[in-house]
């Protein structure tokens, strides 16, 4: 009896506090997404240039709030058929469609410090986009190694490079990436999210805060394995495509995703999103069983 | 040139002996029950209104030619004292003021508080008696003078239950607030759901939201003056309460009959341990906040006094649960302690100043342990500072201000200590000491023209010292009273006011990690100007105060964060940090009723407030997030009987802003090696909430009076009585058809409470 006695305060606040309920939600009309055209670019080293051409579509969709895209709804997203032209020094390449939302030219001369302006419409809905942006020089490394430490348990890999600065302001893109050894690129799963991806780290410079022309530092990359096969790529990218990438950085941090704080990304696409972005990258590729 | 200069200085300094034959009634004005100090009571000649006020520390001086008066003393609750005196020397009385016994007993009197407030120069103030604040019904039975201020108008809350501030359109580290001159950076226990003020231990609450005297500075919107009950000088005293989350015990009482008094108060939540008794001894939820207020005050002479406050209050996290490691225990703790020496002096009977010294110290610890890794991040802001302050009461007509502080802010933000594994990701790092020292030099005038204009001018000059920067800033005031009638006037106010320290916080939730830092050289100091117009009336009918102001606010060298900023562990901060203004305009009205049976107000906002930073919403002018168009709150205490009383609170605003997820795309990533689905958004703040409104009651059963027992006071309420959501968070959620929908969720529904307070 004495041990009931003690129970029952706390079990009366308990039961106080239980009674308190919980609210009904209150439902809120926001106005509907409307879609727009998304951008986004690809030149590869050469004369071919690649624009990829989607719809945007509303987070309310529950292709969105699932685990994976059904196919239909990448019709719906993917933009086929689209016209899409890429004009430079009086010239006017049309792109053709590789395959839905893939638009390819293979002979767009591709000029340093050219504009290029983008035109696109969907025959679909009818929407127009336009974008420009400017080819800037590529800027190759003047160095760049790895540097592997193996460990019983783990492989670290250590990058160090240079490069050279160009003159006036600068902002740079440097990409590593990790080919798994003994598997390939599946290009039916790139669509799927939550899908294994290749591991990438990507780094933003920009020149303000660099001390000399010649910029050198290494990078550390983990989680790799002693016969994958890595690539490192410098691209020399315009103001706007590095806000774009900052942006991009920022909004998948960690802190970010526990705090939900929105992030916005800068486009250089009139009545669009996306980045239409024309740099070169210089690539170098380390199959790291050979260091 | 240097004769007539001298001659001028001669003069000037003594005009206050030559203003005719003039002598002075002084003293201080108390509750003949505790012998507290009253704060704004009022002396005043009997058929006139020529007077004066109490300052803070309950003085008053009242100079007048040679001659017989009848001088009243009155104070709201009280009974007035009527004396008659003749004043052919400086005299010094000390009315000690009776409770009113019989409200309905109407006192004839010329001046009360309300005329008062209708007299002033004074504007945007707001005082709300502690007793008028007990009785408010607030969540879980526990009154909080922060959740009570909220519901004025121009003052908007954060998110439910938050005890967020956000004045005339300001931030919420707008705010200065001073507990006995002591700033008190957190105000605010469990993530913001209570403040830190224990109601037993106050005596005073002033919220200033414009027309700033110019003995405050240091912050943009708001000034909150707490100050602390002296300890009961005549009998020794015990209060305390039992609710539902916390309770409290207040004891004071007489060291030395009329010369020393102390109180010490304690306040302990415990629903850590009541969950710990019904759960079989498990620690469910480790968590509990304490407080403890200590004042003394010593009577040193007649001219003399010294007071010792102390205040030391945590939050307390300790979890630890069983893992695949090992036990895993952390946790966290964050507080405030303060600590204020004050000295009175008397110069003459005209000339009163104060010196405090301030201590104030917040501190978070942030600490997790597992076999193999543990890791402690560590936080602190040290004030350690002296101000002066002296009022001249030239005469009825003329009251001068002025002095000076100087406050040496130490801040040490993210010390981290980590071993084990983690600490190859997470370095102990010393953490950055940065000192700025804060210093001002302020004087005010009010001065009264004729029997219509009364002005106050006034400016205040500060600067803040830092490791590689220098700022000042003069900082104007002005406001002017015109006397339309004896009960109403208009008014005119204009102040400027600068920050020299912000709050670093990227997430709308208040979270431990929210730190303060000072200004540099590259973050400058954030500046306010503000107009203000009000009309004020006393409505004699129904023994009210009617109150309507319009302000028109600038915001200057505003601080925001990047998108996406990380300001966690981050000692580069400073790259996070953008700069633009704001806005802030409205009007605001307030009818209040503090005496007889039934007391309460209407209050009533409309407003506006924008901001515009460049790297924000693509440059665009936007909205502050807590821009609520309406805003009203009805708040009332009837008493049936001496035994039972009953309030109520209904509250209704247009919801807060938010930025609503809108749309998605698909982009690849820069490597090209997968594609990611980023958000597109709609504009900054640019979606509406639903209006919120809810009522809260109390019901106040005293129990009877006994000689020799307890006096004992039943609660009993409920918050949120029809169980409306407050919106506080939006989130997308599934429909029944499978599509989806945005929906806004509240974080608490009807909660009834019960609380026992007694007093012996």
């Amino acid at each position: 009896m004495k041990k009931n006695k003690y129970i029952f305060p706390p079990l009366t606040v308990l039961c106080l506090l239980l009674s308190a309920c919980l609210p009904k939600p209150i439902d809120i009309e926001i106005e509907g997404h409307r879609p727009t055209l998304v951008v986004s670019s690809q030149i590869i080293p050469g004369q071919t240039m690649i624009v990829a051409l989607t719809r945007s579509f509303s987070a309310l969709s529950n292709s969105t709030q699932g685990d994976t895209v059904a196919s239909n709804f990448l019709d719906n997203v993917l933009v086929s058929d689209a016209l899409v032209t890429v004009s430079y020094l009086g010239e006017t390449d049309t792109l053709y469609m590789l395959t839905s939302g893939i638009y390819i030219s293979t002979n767009t001369l591709q000029y340093s410090y050219g504009t290029y302006s983008l035109y696109a419409k969907d025959p679909a809905t009818g929407m127009e986009i336009t974008a420009e942006s400017s080819l800037l020089p590529k800027v190759p490394f003047d160095t760049v190694y790895p540097v592997i430490t193996r460990n019983p348990g783990d492989t670290t890999v250590r990058v160090e490079f240079e490069f050279s600065d160009l003159p006036e302001k600068n902002w740079y893109a440097i990409n590593y990436y990790v080919k798994r050894s003994g598997t390939g690129f599946d290009i039916n799963r790139i669509f799927s999210v939550g899908s294994n991806k290749v591991l990438t780290e990507l780094e933003l410079l920009s020149d303000l805060t660099f001390d000399d022309n010649v910029y050198s530092n290494e990078t550390q990359l983990s989680g790799i394995g002693p016969t994958d096969t890595i690539a490192v790529a410098i691209a020399n990218i315009s103001e706007g495509y590095y806000q774009f990438l900052t942006a991009y950085k920022r909004a998948g941090g960690l802190f970010n995703q526990i705090t939900g704080e929105p992030v916005n990304y800068p486009s250089n696409v009139i009545k669009g999103h996306g980045y239409f972005n024309t740099h070169y990258p210089d690539i170098k590729v380390f199959d790291l069983h050979n260091y | 040139m240097k004769k007539f200069s001298f001659y001028f200085l001669f003069l000037t300094i003594c005009s206050i002996k030559i203003y005719g034959q003039q002598f002075t009634i002084s003293g201080y004005i108390a509750d003949s029950t505790n012998g507290e100090s009253a704060i704004g009571a009022l002396a005043f000649i009997k058929g006139t209104t020529q007077g004066t006020s109490t300052n803070v520390y309950g003085f008053y001086s009242l100079s007048l030619p040679a001659g017989e008066y009848e001088i009243c003393f009155n104070y709201l609750g009280f009974e007035p004292i009527i004396k008659k005196i003749k004043l052919d020397k400086n005299i010094v009385i000390n009315p000690k003021l009776s409770p009113v016994k019989n409200e309905l007993t109407e006192v004839v009197i010329t001046a009360d508080e309300q005329l008062q407030q209708v007299k002033s120069t004074q504007m945007g103030v707001i005082r709300i008696p502690i007793e008028q604040i007990k009785n408010i019904p607030t969540i879980g039975g526990e009154t909080d003078i922060i959740k009570v201020m909220q519901l004025m108008p121009g003052v908007k809350r954060g998110g439910e239950g938050q005890n967020g501030m956000f004045v005339r359109g300001g931030s919420g580290d707008d705010n200065l607030i001073l507990l006995d001159e002591a700033v008190v950076y957190n105000v605010s226990h469990l993530f913001g759901f209570f403040s830190v003020f224990n109601n037993d231990a106050l005596k005073d609450v002033t919220l200033i939201k414009g027309g700033f005297p110019s003995k405050y500075g240091g912050r943009l919107s708001s000034v909150m003056d707490i100050r602390m009950k002296d300890g009961d000088q005549e009998h020794w005293r015990v209060d305390g309460g039992i609710g539902l989350l916390s309770s409290r015990l207040t004891i004071q009482g007489p060291l030395k009959k009329d010369k020393m008094s102390f109180l010490l108060a304690g306040r302990r939540s415990y629903i850590d341990k009541v969950f710990k008794m019904a759960y079989g001894g498990k620690n469910v939820l480790p968590y509990y906040f304490y407080d403890i207020n200590m004042k003394v005050n010593y009577k040193i002479s007649n001219k003399d006094r010294l007071y010792f406050s102390y205040y030391d209050g945590d939050d307390i996290l300790a979890a630890s649960a069983p893992s695949d490691s090992g036990i895993f225990e952390g946790g966290f703790k964050l507080g405030n302690t303060t600590f204020t020496t004050r000295w009175n002096h008397i110069f003459d009977s005209r000339i009163f100043s104060n010196t405090s010294l301030v201590y104030t110290k917040f501190r978070y610890d942030v600490e997790a342990n597992i076999p193999g890794n543990s890791f402690l991040v560590r936080s602190n802001i040290k004030d350690i500072g002296i101000k002066e302050d002296v009022e001249i009461f030239e005469s009825p007509e003329s009251h001068i201000t002025c002095g000076y502080s100087f406050v040496s802010h130490g801040f040490r933000p993210n010390v981290v200590n980590t071993s084990g594994e983690i600490s190859e990701y997470l370095r102990s790092q010393q953490g950055k000491l940065i000192t700025t020292n804060e210093s001002g030099i302020y004087f005010g005038h009010e001065r009264t023209l004729d029997s219509l204009f009364k002005i106050y001018y006034g400016f205040r000059t500060s600067s803040l010292s830092g490791d590689s920067c220098h700022y000042w800033g003069f900082e104007p005031r002005f406001s002017l009273n015109y006397a339309l009638s004896e009960t109403q006037s208009l008014k005119f106010g204009y102040s400027r006011m600068k920050q020299y320290m912000h709050l670093v916080s990227s997430s709308s939730i208040a979270l431990p990690t929210d730190l303060w830092y000072p200004v540099t050289k590259n973050v400058k100091p954030q500046s306010s100007d503000q107009l203000a117009v009000g009309y004020v009336q006393k409505i004699k009918k129904i023994k009210s105060l009617l109150t309507v102001e319009a302000y028109y606010k600038w915001l200057n060298n505003l601080i925001e964060y990047k998108e996406g900023a990380v300001l966690l562990l981050n000692n580069n901060y400073e790259n996070e940090l953008i700069r633009g203004k704001g806005a802030a305009y409205g009007l605001e009205f307030f009818l209040q009723k503090s005496t007889g049976k039934f007391t309460g107000w209407v209050g009533y906002t409309l407003s506006w407030a924008t901001r515009k930073f460049d790297k924000l919403n693509y440059g665009e002018k936007y909205f502050a997030k807590y821009d609520k168009r309406h805003d009203l709150s009805l708040v009332g205490t009837y008493e049936f009987t001496k035994r039972f009383s009953f309030s109520a609170v209904w509250i209704f605003s247009t919801g807060q802003r938010f930025t609503a997820l809108k749309g998605n795309f698909f982009m690849p990533n820069s490597a090209l090696s997968n594609v990611d689905v980023l958000n597109i958004y709609s504009g900054k703040n640019a979606i509406v909430l639903p209006p919120s409104h809810r009522m809260d009651i109390n019901f106040i059963l005293k129990t009877k009076k006994r000689k020799y027992w307890v006096e004992g006071e039943w609660n009993f309420g409920a918050y949120n009585l029809y169980n409306r959501a407050q919106p506080y968070k939006v989130e997308i959620v599934a429909n029944d058809n499978g599509t989806y929908k945005y929906q806004a969720k509240g974080l608490f529904g009807f909660i009834p409470s019960v609380a026992y307070n007694f007093k012996f």
